[in-house]
């Protein structure tokens, strides 16, 4: 039922009509006209909108992703700054240590250990402490293993630490086989002699710095040496020692932020910072994903709500565009008929004139034909050899009597050209119906046919042409009694419509008209009595009278249920009823 | 009793002359309304049998001038072109009957015959 309803609201009328004549009787192509309000309409609302989605999307979308840019970006150099800072702290505290500590004090073991007691307590991370001499023989240590003895000289920290004063190490297993990394700090070189400060920093105490940063909660933070590998756990890349599968950013001496692509290939922000002194570079991982969910959930939001607007708007003008349609077909199916009609009367009147001229030329030789037979007729009643002669009489009744049928069909013909002029006068419907029923009385009783009338005593009176109306229910009812067999019925019913017209029923039992038949029986000379002498003049002059009157007929009628004629005449006449006058003659 | 017979169609004056001439009447055809109105002068009528449509002065004319000038003749009126209108017209002028055409010739006779009066 509703969907039914909204379908009639979205479907246009012009779809349902099936043009059975393939004649092209539409004055507008309503398909184009629909389809161009629709796409027009569509168009208009949509595109801005969609416009807008769009342009809102991608800024937005830029917006969030230069944020996280800057983000990464000072959480980078934070961290660049907190583990510099870490390492340069404890490089520091041993630079400050072998040039306030006397050699003595620090190769012997007790003071050793006094310093590294100190060192735990005063900064944290240090694991172990150990003094090396210029051959790279470990003299004195202090720490959880027993290193005392080691030699390091072809170690390559011990190398570097040499020529450069101070080492920071990558993280590595060295003998323990733990992860571990060591600062190293040179001693003035005294006499050609020199002394190596090397302690073992916590790689625990490291690891805390990085993962305690802020934000890391979304994203991976680690630090790698400059052949990518981890030096700190990574939370997707790996454990320590493994190698990272991204790419290695070149050197910079300061923080940087740029796009990559993981090993699954998902597009990632690297944040990244080579700290100096130091083998180390830290690096923020954040995948994309991570970082536009919060806009993919708006965005999917923004899209539904979209959808369904977009839905809700094409449904209104799919039915503002078949409303308006609609009212085009309408107003141009009225105007179709109104025009149909017009060409109709139009065509009956000039049919009329043609009509009225065939039977005024044809009157005068009809004439002749009956004066000369008639005198034919005449000079044998007087001669007696052709008195007697019944063939001959015959014959000449026959012409006669053609000749009196082909003035009956010029009468008519005269008649449906009715040019005489009309006078408007008071008419009541019940009397005039009655009186012309008289006429019928007679013939009802002898076929039993019922006569119903059933007309209100209050219809009002209406103005027309009396003679005219006789001629016209005579005409209806004529037609009925002739249409109907024996037992048949004839009702007549009338009623006012609207306070400005009567309708006037002519109801028939009788064998009804076909449909094809109904379009046509207005016509002249249209008839289906041929045979029995009818002219098929009948109700085209009916239909004629009742222009002339303002007045209407209508036939509805079943084949084998019978036949009803409506009549509807105004009851004010308004306008001019003189019709064409012509000469007479 | 004395018919003048009027028609432009020469063949119908003269036939109708003629048939009526067997039924007892004499009459006189003429061919358009001058030389019938002429007859008329010259000559006394019982009736006149007048066609509407003639050449130079038409039917209702004649009608009118005989009526004054004759008001006792009886005027039938035989026309193959008139309307109920024009009928109408004639018979308020004083036409006894009036007949389209073609017509039947004892009607014609029966209203030349009858009793009836021309309205005057």
């Amino acid at each position: 039922m509703i969907a039914k309803s909204l379908l009639a609201l979205i479907r246009p009328k012009f779809l349902l009509v099936r043009r059975t004549d393939g004649s092209d009787q539409f004055l507008f192509n309503y398909r184009k006209v629909w389809l161009i309000s629709f796409i027009l309409l569509t168009v208009v609302c949509t595109v801005p909108v969609t416009f807008f989605l769009i342009v809102n999307s991608r800024l937005s979308h830029e917006a969030i992703q230069n944020e996280n840019h800057l983000r990464t970006l000072r959480l980078t150099s934070n961290s660049r700054r907190t583990i510099t800072y870490f390492l340069e702290e404890r490089m520091d505290a041993l630079k400050y240590i072998i040039q306030e500590e006397d050699f003595f004090n620090l190769s012997s073991d007790t003071g050793l250990s006094y310093i590294l007691g100190n060192l735990k307590m005063g900064f944290g991370g240090f694991v172990d402490l150990g003094l090396i001499d210029n051959t790279g023989i470990q003299t004195s240590y202090t720490g959880p293993f027993n290193l005392q003895g080691k030699n390091y000289s072809r170690h390559e920290w011990f190398i570097n630490c040499v020529e450069r004063g101070s080492y920071i190490s990558e993280v590595f297993l060295g003998y323990r086989q733990i992860p571990h990394l060591i600062i190293a700090a040179k001693s003035p070189v005294i006499n050609g002699e020199f002394y190596i400060l090397r302690a073992t920093l916590d790689i625990k105490k490291f690891i805390s710095i990085i993962t305690s940063t802020e934000m890391v909660r979304k994203s991976d933070a680690f630090i790698c040496n400059r052949e990518g590998l981890l030096q700190t756990p990574s939370r997707y890349y790996g454990e320590i020692l493994d190698k990272i599968d991204l790419p290695i950013p070149p050197f910079s001496s300061s923080s940087q932020v740029f796009q990559a692509r993981d090993p699954d290939g998902d597009p990632v922000l690297i944040g990244y910072a080579y700290i100096e002194n130091s083998p180390y570079i830290f690096m923020v991982v954040k995948k994309n994903r991570e970082i536009m969910k919060g806009w993919y959930s708006l965005q999917k939001e923004m899209i539904w709500f979209f959808s369904i607007s977009i839905v809700i708007v094409l449904f209104v003008i799919l039915c503002i565009s078949t409303f308006m349609v609609n009212k085009i077909y309408d107003a141009d199916q009225s105007r179709l008929k109104a025009m149909e009609r017009l060409e109709g009367s139009s065509r009956l009147i000039s049919i009329g004139r043609l009509a009225a001229g065939v039977a005024h030329e044809i009157n005068n030789p009809l004439s002749v034909i009956n004066e000369n037979a008639g005198l034919i007729k005449d000079m044998f009643m007087l001669k007696k050899e052709y008195q007697e002669d019944e063939r001959l009489l015959e014959l000449i009744d026959d012409v006669t009597e053609s000749v009196t049928r082909c003035g009956e069909i010029t009468k008519q013909l005269l008649g449906f050209a009715r040019q005489f002029r009309p006078s408007i006068q008071a008419v009541n419907l019940k009397n005039t119906i009655n009186a012309t029923l008289s006429f019928f009385r007679k013939e009802a009783q002898y076929r039993n046919i019922s006569i119903t009338v059933d007309i209100p005593e209050d219809l009002p009176i209406i103005h027309s042409d009396y003679g005219s109306l006789q001629q016209v229910f005579f005409n209806l009812i004529n037609n009925a009694f002739q249409a109907v067999s024996k037992d048949g019925a004839i009702e007549i019913t009338a009623s006012a419509r609207k306070q400005k017209t009567v309708a006037v029923n002519i109801s028939d039992t009788g064998c009804g008209i076909s449909a094809e038949d109904q379009k046509k029986i207005f016509e002249p000379f249209f008839t289906t009595k041929s045979t029995e002498g009818g002219t098929g003049l009948g109700l085209s002059i009916i239909y004629g009278i009742l222009q002339k009157l303002n007045g209407d007929i209508s036939v509805r009628s079943k084949r084998g249920k019978g036949t009803t004629f409506t009549v509807i005449l105004p009851i004010q006449f308004e306008g001019d009823i003189d019709g064409e006058n012509t000469t007479c003659g | 009793m004395k018919l003048l017979i009027v028609d432009d169609e020469t063949k119908i004056a003269d036939v109708l002359a003629e048939r009526l001439g067997m039924r007892g009447f004499d009459t006189t055809p003429v061919y358009d309304g001058e030389s019938a109105l002429a007859m008329l002068q010259t000559d006394t009528f019982y009736g006149m049998i007048l066609d509407l449509r003639l050449p130079g002065i038409d039917g209702i004319e004649v009608l009118k001038k005989t009526r004054s000038a004759f008001p006792d003749l009886r005027v039938i009126i035989l026309s193959g072109h008139a309307n109920d209108q024009d009928f109408e017209t004639c018979r308020t002028l004083g036409a006894v009957a009036c007949f389209q055409k073609p017509a039947n010739i004892d009607e014609i006779v029966k209203s030349i015959e009858s009793p009836e009066a021309p309205q005057s």
